[in-house]
């Protein structure tokens, strides 16, 4: 397959270049699966440009863009996607958003697809608890993030970091917290993946029951008492886990 | 059959593993040996705890021996051969013969030879799980690679971990 086309419009010659930089990068790199060309000229598969860009339509007209990734600041309120890349512009933010316009392509689309109304509350749900989850005065709030299904090779491309934390998100949903503990990854890089996820409609968010019951029409619902439990066999099994994983280097 | 049980524990088994291979008599699998009965590696732990592995033969035959191995089992890790000629439905036949203890088995899959020309990709054996609501581990392996096989131990161990950790938080 050839490389897909990426270019920039009206941002700085210093986003310009970092973004052009990151996509060499990406060229070069043994495992990322990302497969982009930096271009000075249309046609573009894609092309960046500033949010505060008045007319987009047109600009995506006259440059023969397939898509548009906008860049620009953080709203409160609103979450950033993949078709939307807050400043400052980073490494995991680009890749993100290319691999999920590079699976619109490869999937058929333009890259200007219709969500249903069920994957935009999906979206919305998401985007509202990464918010709540960069609050660290809303402890009590924090969502739980589970995997709807494997995800494609294409986004885990073997790294064993990745299978591991999508590991981790099919079994349960799991705070982020406790996804940083478990899978030994930065938090950084935890959000990261959850972002990519949720540029591929991959995964849910699980808002905590007494946040639930917060949200008009929600129904009259508490959280469950905590019980207690019989503690022994899930000491053993604890144990058992630790040394295998010790006695295998793991 | 053929997508590498028996080298797969030998990759991490500190004995040499009990093999029951004998030649086979297949002739649309090419490969001289196979296992008729049970591959069994041992794995001692600092507690003095010892963790059997048992490689089980893939044929559909020998279902009952499925379901006999995995009651207690700590998880599940499933082989498949996409060199075969129609590894889903291999896979097809392992998930039935599993049924019953997917739903708390943790389980992996690995898939051998992956890169066959024609074979199904990784994300056809994601699409078959989806397709009955499962969500396992999904990941190439090149069981000659220790790091391949741990790799898929290491998933089986993170699914216990999750499971257990929720438990705590119960």
């Amino acid at each position: 397959m050839r490389p897909l086309r990426l270019g920039t419009f009206q941002l700085s010659p210093a986003e310009a270049g970092l973004i052009r930089a990151l996509v060499q990068l990406f060229a070069s790199g043994d495992t990322s699966e990302l497969n982009w060309q930096y271009v000075d000229e249309a046609p573009y598969d894609v092309l960046v440009v500033d949010a505060n860009v008045k007319d987009m339509a047109a600009v995506r007209s006259l440059n023969k863009a397939g898509s548009l990734l906008k860049v620009g600041e953080a709203v409160p309120g609103a979450g950033a996607g993949p078709e939307m890349m807050v400043r400052p512009i980073r490494r995991d933010k680009l890749e993100v958003s290319l691999l999920h316009f590079q699976h619109q392509i490869l999937q058929g689309g333009s890259g200007r697809e219709v969500i249903n109304v069920q994957e935009a509350d999906s979206a919305i749900r998401i985007a509202g608890a990464m918010l709540r989850q960069d609050d660290p005065g809303n402890a009590s709030a924090q969502p739980r993030f589970k995997l709807r299904r494997w995800p494609p090779a294409e986004l885990l491309h073997n790294d064993a970091s990745r299978i591991r934390m999508a590991t981790l998100l099919s079994k349960r949903p799991m705070l982020m917290s406790e996804m940083v503990e478990m899978s030994r990854q930065p938090i950084e890089r935890c959000k990261a993946f959850i972002q990519l996820l949720q540029g591929f409609n991959l995964i849910d968010a699980h808002l905590p029951l007494a946040v639930q019951a917060t949200l008009p029409g929600a129904l009259e619902t508490y959280p469950p008492a905590p019980r207690h439990r019989a503690r022994g066999n899930e000491d053993r099994r604890w144990s058992l886990v630790r040394g295998i994983r010790q006695r295998l280097g793991l | 059959m053929g997508a590498g049980k028996t080298t797969a524990i030998a990759s991490v088994s500190e004995i040499d593993p009990v093999v029951t291979d004998v030649a086979n008599s297949d002739s649309s699998v090419d490969k001289a040996r196979t296992t008729v009965g049970l591959d069994f590696g041992l794995l001692t732990l600092a507690s003095g705890d010892r963790i059997r592995l048992f490689g089980t033969p893939g044929q559909a035959r020998f279902d009952f021996l499925w379901r006999i191995l995995v009651q207690n089992a700590l998880g599940l890790i499933i082989l498949a051969d996409n060199s075969r000629p129609d590894p889903l439905a291999d896979l097809t036949l392992y998930l039935d013969g599993f049924a019953d203890q997917l739903d708390t088995v943790p389980c992996a899959i690995g898939v051998g030879r992956s890169g066959t020309p024609g074979s199904p990709s990784l994300d056809a054996y994601g699409d078959l799980l989806a397709s009955r609501g499962l969500i396992f581990p999904i990941m190439p392996v090149d069981v000659r690679k220790r790091d391949d096989v741990l790799l898929l131990i290491d998933t089986l161990l993170a699914q216990i971990e999750a499971k257990l950790s929720e438990e705590d938080f119960e």
